[in-house]
């Protein structure tokens, strides 16, 4: 999920003046489904340095200081890409989709949605509005009754948290599979 | 059929192109076809609630607004049109809700070329289209039906 990796970075960065930041704790919760919205480059770019660091971060503490080098730029850089993640607003709106996640009269989704993503910005009409995407196991049959009522409770519920959160943009919610969201980079970056 | 019935079917039909692997603009068209079968639902139901004569309802037809549906259904999903009276009901207000993603969707599909679209996305809106229908039937025949498509047509009231 996107928030719990984007919090365990960040603990990472708030602890690289002690010595318990070059651990593989601090890029988890990466997964190859998240962050689709992310530029196809800087995407790929974050994928390689979570993997240079965990790579460095499981070998520790027998790393020389050219890796812990190696590992400070790769988290810094990952820092830098999360950048649209780490405003207060974004951080604001992160808490309140996570919120509406793990409400209990979506318990069924949760257990089909292994990630979100979402893009700011403005709708054609000029307003503010939230783009999210949710990303769904392959298994996911969307046309089944219980998908159609949870994605629905979902959606209602992301709107009326955001905006009692005093987030006022327009929610834009779409639906992608694990598969799309892998065949996207394939699609792209070929 | 109505006209906004066979624009639902089809943004079906769309979809199952190809072997049921359509192509980018396959699930393009269905997401802006969906799109249409809603506009056209409200504009049908309006236009016969506003004018009985079906060739002054086609011209009238002709005068509706997308940017002013989609703040006048924004406003009834946020619950911003006080005036409305008794509580929106909930199929309206997700009816409203559903119209205004739809129109957004649809734009992004006919123009946005940066933009990837999934046949899970696609069918997801066809199918979020298709609830509409239902909605808008339980919404009719209530008090609040005739104020909103009125509003449909002539926009949001003014504030003073």
């Amino acid at each position: 999920m996107p928030l719990d990796f984007v919090r365990h970075v960040e603990s990472g960065i708030n602890h690289l003046n002690s010595d318990d930041w070059l651990i593989p704790e601090t890029v988890r919760g990466l997964t190859d489904v998240d962050f689709v919205t992310l530029p196809l480059q800087q995407r790929d770019k974050l994928f390689r340095c979570a993997k240079q660091f965990c790579t460095i971060a499981q070998a520790a503490p027998n790393v020389d200081d050219a890796q812990t080098a190696s590992a400070r730029a790769a988290l810094t850089t990952i820092w830098e890409i999360l950048r649209p993640y780490r405003t207060p607003e974004s951080r604001k709106i992160l808490n309140t989709l996570w919120e509406c996640w793990q409400d209990k009269s979506v318990e069924y989704v949760r257990k089909w949605i292994p990630t979100f993503d979402y893009q700011l910005g403005e709708d054609s009409t000029g307003d503010p509005a939230i783009w999210i995407w949710l990303i769904l196991n392959d298994d996911v049959d969307i046309e089944a009754p219980i998908t159609r009522v949870e994605l629905n409770l979902l959606r209602i519920g992301f709107d009326v948290r955001l905006r009692e959160a005093g987030i006022d943009r327009t929610p834009y919610v779409s639906v992608w599979t694990q598969s799309d969201a892998r065949e996207r980079s394939v699609r792209i970056g070929a | 059929m109505s006209l906004s019935d066979e624009l639902l079917e089809a943004a079906k039909y769309l979809l199952r192109q190809n072997s049921n692997k359509p192509s980018d603009a396959a699930i393009r068209r269905s997401i802006s076809t969906a799109y249409y079968a809603l506009f056209h639902l409200l504009i049908e139901a309006a236009t016969s609630h506003l004018v009985t004569e079906v060739t002054q309802q086609a011209v009238l037809a002709r005068t509706f607004d997308h940017s002013k549906m989609k703040q006048v259904c924004k406003s009834v999903k946020d619950d911003k049109l006080p005036f409305l009276g008794s509580a929106v009901p909930d199929e309206l207000k997700q009816l409203a809700t559903t119209f205004v993603e739809l129109q957004e969707q649809r734009h992004d599909a006919d123009y946005n070329r940066t933009r990837t679209f999934a046949k899970a996305e696609a069918k997801d809106f066809v199918m979020r289209a298709e609830v509409v229908f239902s909605q808008w039937a339980a919404v009719r025949p209530t008090p609040i039906a005739g104020p909103f498509l009125l509003l449909l047509l002539v926009g949001e009231p003014k504030a003073r």
